[in-house]
C-alpha cells in the first residue's frame, strides 16, 4: 500500500542544515499494524507527517497505492487526504469551540457529504467509541481519555484507507491509554492500515511489525541496542 | 459549511471577547465616519431633487478667465440678467428659463402692520420649474399677474395672524402694492431656497422680476458684469450637462464682442441644480485657491481615509489573533480544507464582524443624528429613507470592508503550514513586507488625518482669535439706510455721539452675507465694512 524510496527529508534554517529523513526505504501493505519507534529527534514525526501528506519530501519516491504522489500539487495532495487518511494525535487536537459531534463531523464536511449522511454517520462513530451521550459537548469537558476517543472518531468517521497515529497514548494513563489501543485493535480487524509512533514498547509491541529509527534513517535493530553496541565499540 | 463557518466564527468571538470587542469598535468608528460622510453627501446630493425636472434643470454660473491665465477663474452661480433675455432665442435646447435674485430687508406694510422681508424677485417661469406646495393659491395666477406675490406660510401668518391672507393687499418698500396670489408650504430641505441652513435664496415672500428695482437696467447690461441673482434653466429632453455647455460656450462666443474679451474673457457654465447648495462651499474652501476639489468629494476621501485606517487595524488585529488559532488551522488542513476553505472561512468571520461592526455605527449615527443635524442642519441617516437602495449600500459597503479588511487575515490563515503548526502552534503564515505594507499605510493614513485635523484646528482657533467677536465686539448692522433719505456723514456724527458705538462704516452689502457670493464678502470685508 505504502512505499518509500530513498526519502530524504532536510529541514534548513539559516546556514544549518538538518537532515530528519535520510535516505528511507519502507514497504507498508494493506491492513498491516506498524509501529514506528525511535528517540526523540530520529525522524519519526516527520515521517509521519510525509506519509500523512501534510509535509513534503526533499527528495525520494512516496508511492501510495502505486501511485507516486511526492511530486502532488497541493490540491491534490489535499484531495487524498480528505479521502483516504485518517489522524490521530497525542495532543487530541480537536477544536475547542466545536461541539464532540462537529469535530467527529469536520473530515466529512470537507469531503463534501450530505448533512443528513454526515449526522448518520457521527452518530455511528460515536457510538463505536461509546461517546453518543456527550455528543453535544466541548472537548474541554470530556477526560482526556474521552477526548483522545473522540479524536479517533473523527479520524476513522470517512472510512481511511489509512490511519495514522501520533504517540496516541502519550498524554494518557494506563487505564485510557488501553482504551485507546483496544479501540486502533477494532479498526485494524475491520481493515485498516495502521501506522503508530509511539515511544511506549508495550503499545508497540501490539503492533504486526516494529521499524526502528536513529538518526532519520531505518536501522535493523532498536536504537537502545545500536546506541548501546556502538558505545561499546 | 455556510452554519458551520458562522459557528466557528462566533465561537471565535467567544474565545476571544475582548480582541473582536476591539476589532468592532474600530471598524465602527471608521464605517460610522464613512456613513457620516456618505450621509451628508448624500443629503446635499439629495437638495431639490423632488421637482418634477430636477434633472433638466440647471443654474447658469457665471466666470471670468484673466487673459493669459491658464485655468478658468472662480466659477459663481450668480449671473448677468442680460443671459435671460438673449439665450432662449439663441438656444434651441433651453425650455424654460428664470432669474431669482433676493432683496434682504425689504420693509413691507399691512395696513399699520410693518415688517422687514426677505423679497425674492423672480421670472414667471419659476414656478413652472419648481413644484412648490401651495397651501392656498395656485402658481398659474401667479405667473400671470404683475402684481402678484407668493408669501410663505410663516410670513402670512406674521402678517395676516389667523386670517386668509389670498386676495390680500401688501404694500412692498412703499412703493407698489402687491396682491397675495399665492401661499406657499416650507420649501422641502435640503435645497437651494427656504430656511434651511444651506439655502443660498432665502426668502419671505417672492414678487415678479419686473418689480425689482432697476430690473430694465439690469436687463440692458452689455458689458455682462453684474451679476443679478441666478438664472436658471431647463433644457430640453435629451440634453446633457455636457453638451449644453458646449452650447454655452457657443452662445458667449456669438453674443460677446472680442474686444470686450480682450482683458478678461466671460465664461458660462451650466451647474446641476443639486450642486447649487455647495457651490458656495466648494469656491470658499478650494476653487479661490485654485484647486480642483470640492467639499463632497473632499468628504468622502476623509471617511474612506478614516475606513482605509480601520480596515488596516482590523487587518493587523485579527492577524495578530490568527497565531493563536495557527494550531486550529493546521488541524483543519489536516482533515481536508484546502487554502480556499480556510480563506473563506476568515473572508466569512471579517463579514460577521464587520455587518456587527456596521450596526453599531448606525447605533450611533442614529444618537448623534439630532445633534448633528441641530449644530449641522445637516440629516446624516437622510439616505435611510431610501429603503431598498440604503439596504443596498450598506450591505455594498460592509461587503466590501469585509472582504478587503478581511483578506491579508485571510491569507495569512491560509498559508499555515499544518506540520508546523500541529508541532509548535506557529507556522509561517503571510509574507513580512505585507505586514509592514499595511502598518505603513496605517501610520500615514492616520498621521494624514491627524495633520488635517490640527491644521483644521489651529486655523479655526487662529480665526476665533483674529476674526471679530460676536459677544465682545459685536457689529450692529442697519439696514435700509437708503430709505431714510439722511445724508451718510449726517449719520455718522449723530452715530459717533453715541459712546457705545466705535467706529461707524458704510458698505453697498452687509459682512458674512451668505446668500451672496465669497467674493463679494470678501469684499466687502476688506472695504472695512464694520470695525
Amino acid at each position: 500500500m505504502l512505499k518509500l524510496t530513498d526519502l530524504r527529508k532536510v529541514y534548513r534554517a539559516g546556514e544549518i542544515e538538518t537532515n530528519a529523513l535520510d535516505g528511507v526505504n519502507l514497504t507498508i501493505g494493506k491492513g498491516e499494524f506498524v509501529a514506528v519507534m525511535g528517540p526523540s529527534g530520529c525522524g519519526k514525526s516527520t515521517l509521519l507527517n510525509i506519509l500523512g501528506m501534510i509535509d513534503k519530501p526533499t527528495s525520494g519516491k512516496y508511492e501510495l497505492d502505486g501511485i507516486e504522489i511526492s511530486k502532488f500539487p497541493e490540491g491534490k495532495l489535499v484531495h487524498l487526504r480528505k479521502q483516504h487518511l485518517g489522524f490521530v494525535f497525542q495532543s487530541f487536537n480537536l477544536i475547542d469551540g466545536l461541539s464532540v459531534r462537529d469535530n467527529v463531523a469536520l473530515p466529512l464536511l470537507y469531503c463534501g457529504v450530505s448533512s443528513p449522511e454526515r449526522r448518520e454517520r457521527v452518530r455511528e462513530v460515536l457510538e463505536l467509541v461509546g461517546l453518543n451521550a456527550r455528543a453535544k459537548h466541548k472537548p474541554a469537558q470530556l477526560s482526556g481519555g474521552q477526548q483522545q476517543r473522540v479524536a479517533i472518531a473523527r479520524a476513522v468517521v470517512n472510512d481511511p484507507k489509512l490511519i495514522l497515529a501520533d504517540e496516541p497514548t502519550g498524554n494518557l494513563d494506563t487505564k485510557y491509554g488501553r482504551e485507546v489501543m483496544d479501540m486502533l485493535h477494532v479498526l485494524h480487524q475491520h481493515g485498516a492500515t495502521i501506522v503508530m509512533v509511539t515511544h511506549s514498547h508495550h503499545d508497540a509491541r501490539e503492533a504486526g511489525r516494529i521499524i526502528h529509527m536513529l538518526d532519520g534513517k531505518v536501522v535493523s535493530k532498536p536504537a537502545e541496542e545500536l546506541m548501546e553496541e556502538a558505545a561499546l565499540a | 459549511m455556510i452554519r458551520h463557518y458562522l459557528a466557528s466564527a462566533f465561537a471565535n468571538i467567544v474565545r476571544t471577547p475582548f480582541t473582536t470587542a476591539a476589532n468592532i469598535l474600530t471598524l465602527a468608528l471608521g464605517l460610522a465616519c464613512f456613513l457620516a460622510a456618505y450621509g451628508i453627501a448624500t443629503y446635499w446630493r439629495s437638495a431639490d431633487s423632488y421637482h418634477s425636472a430636477a434633472e433638466r434643470t440647471f443654474v447658469i454660473g457665471q466666470g471670468y478667465k484673466e487673459a493669459g491665465a491658464e485655468t478658468a477663474g472662480i466659477l459663481n452661480t450668480g449671473a448677468s440678467a442680460t443671459i435671460a433675455r438673449y439665450l432662449p432665442g439663441d438656444v434651441p435646447e433651453v425650455e424654460r428659463i428664470a432669474r431669482a435674485t433676493s432683496s434682504p430687508g425689504t420693509t413691507v406694510a399691512v395696513g399699520e402692520n410693518k415688517a422687514r422681508l426677505d423679497a425674492g424677485y423672480v421670472d414667471p417661469a419659476f414656478f413652472e420649474m419648481f413644484d412648490f406646495q401651495f397651501v392656498a393659491g395656485e402658481a398659474a395666477r401667479v405667473t400671470t399677474d404683475a402684481n402678484s406675490i407668493v408669501l410663505t406660510q410663516a410670513t402670512a401668518a406674521r402678517l395676516f395672524g389667523d386670517k386668509p391672507a389670498l386676495g390680500q393687499s401688501v404694500r412692498i418698500g412703499n412703493a407698489w402694492d402687491g396682491v397675495v396670489t399665492g401661499v406657499i408650504a416650507p420649501v422641502r430641505q435640503p435645497s437651494f431656497m427656504g430656511d434651511g441652513p444651506n439655502a443660498t435664496f432665502a426668502f419671505d415672500m417672492l414678487a415678479p422680476w419686473q418689480r425689482l428695482d432697476g430690473a430694465a437696467n439690469r436687463e440692458s447690461d452689455t458689458a455682462w458684469r453684474a451679476m443679478s441673482g441666478y438664472t436658471f434653466v431647463v433644457v430640453r429632453p435629451g440634453v446633457t450637462l455636457s453638451s449644453f455647455n458646449a452650447r454655452l460656450g457657443s452662445f458667449i462666443d456669438a453674443r460677446v464682442p472680442p474686444e470686450q474679451r480682450e482683458r478678461v474673457d466671460l465664461f458660462l457654465r451650466a451647474v446641476p441644480l443639486n450642486e447649487l447648495t455647495t457651490q458656495g462651499l466648494d469656491n470658499l474652501l478650494f476653487t479661490q485657491s485654485g484647486t480642483d476639489l470640492s467639499t463632497i468629494s473632499v468628504l468622502i476621501t476623509l471617511g474612506a481615509l478614516t475606513l482605509l485606517v480601520a480596515c488596516v487595524n482590523y487587518a493587523n488585529l485579527a492577524t495578530a489573533q490568527a497565531v493563536g488559532r495557527t494550531k486550529e488551522i493546521g488541524m483543519r488542513r489536516v482533515l481536508g480544507a484546502g487554502r480556499g476553505r480556510i480563506m473563506m472561512q476568515s473572508w466569512l468571520e471579517a463579514l460577521m464582524l464587520t455587518a456587527l461592526a456596521a450596526c453599531v455605527a448606525l447605533v450611533a449615527l442614529t444618537a448623534a443624528a439630532t445633534a448633528i443635524e441641530s449644530s449641522t442642519g445637516v440629516q446624516v441617516l437622510y439616505f435611510l429613507a431610501d429603503g431598498v437602495h440604503s439596504l443596498a449600500v450598506i450591505g455594498g459597503l460592509v461587503a466590501a470592508v469585509g472582504l478587503f479588511a478581511g483578506a491579508y487575515p485571510a491569507l495569512a490563515l491560509s498559508r499555515v503550514r499544518p506540520a508546523e503548526a500541529l508541532a509548535s502552534g506557529r507556522s509561517r503564515t503571510a509574507p513580512r513586507f505585507v505586514a509592514r505594507t499595511l502598518v505603513g499605510i496605517q501610520f500615514m493614513s492616520a498621521s494624514f488625518l491627524l495633520i488635517v485635523l490640527t491644521v483644521a484646528q489651529l486655523q479655526k482657533a487662529e480665526l476665533e482669535r483674529t476674526a471679530i467677536g460676536s459677544l465682545e465686539d459685536p457689529v450692529v448692522i442697519l439696514n435700509g439706510y437708503g430709505a431714510l433719505d439722511v445724508p451718510f456723514e449726517t449719520l455718522r456724527a449723530r452715530l459717533e455721539a453715541d459712546p457705545h458705538i466705535k467706529s461707524i462704516a458704510i458698505s453697498e452689502r452687509p459682512p458674512f452675507d451668505t446668500s451672496r457670493n465669497v467674493g463679494i464678502f470678501a469684499h466687502s470685508a476688506e472695504a472695512g465694512a464694520t470695525v
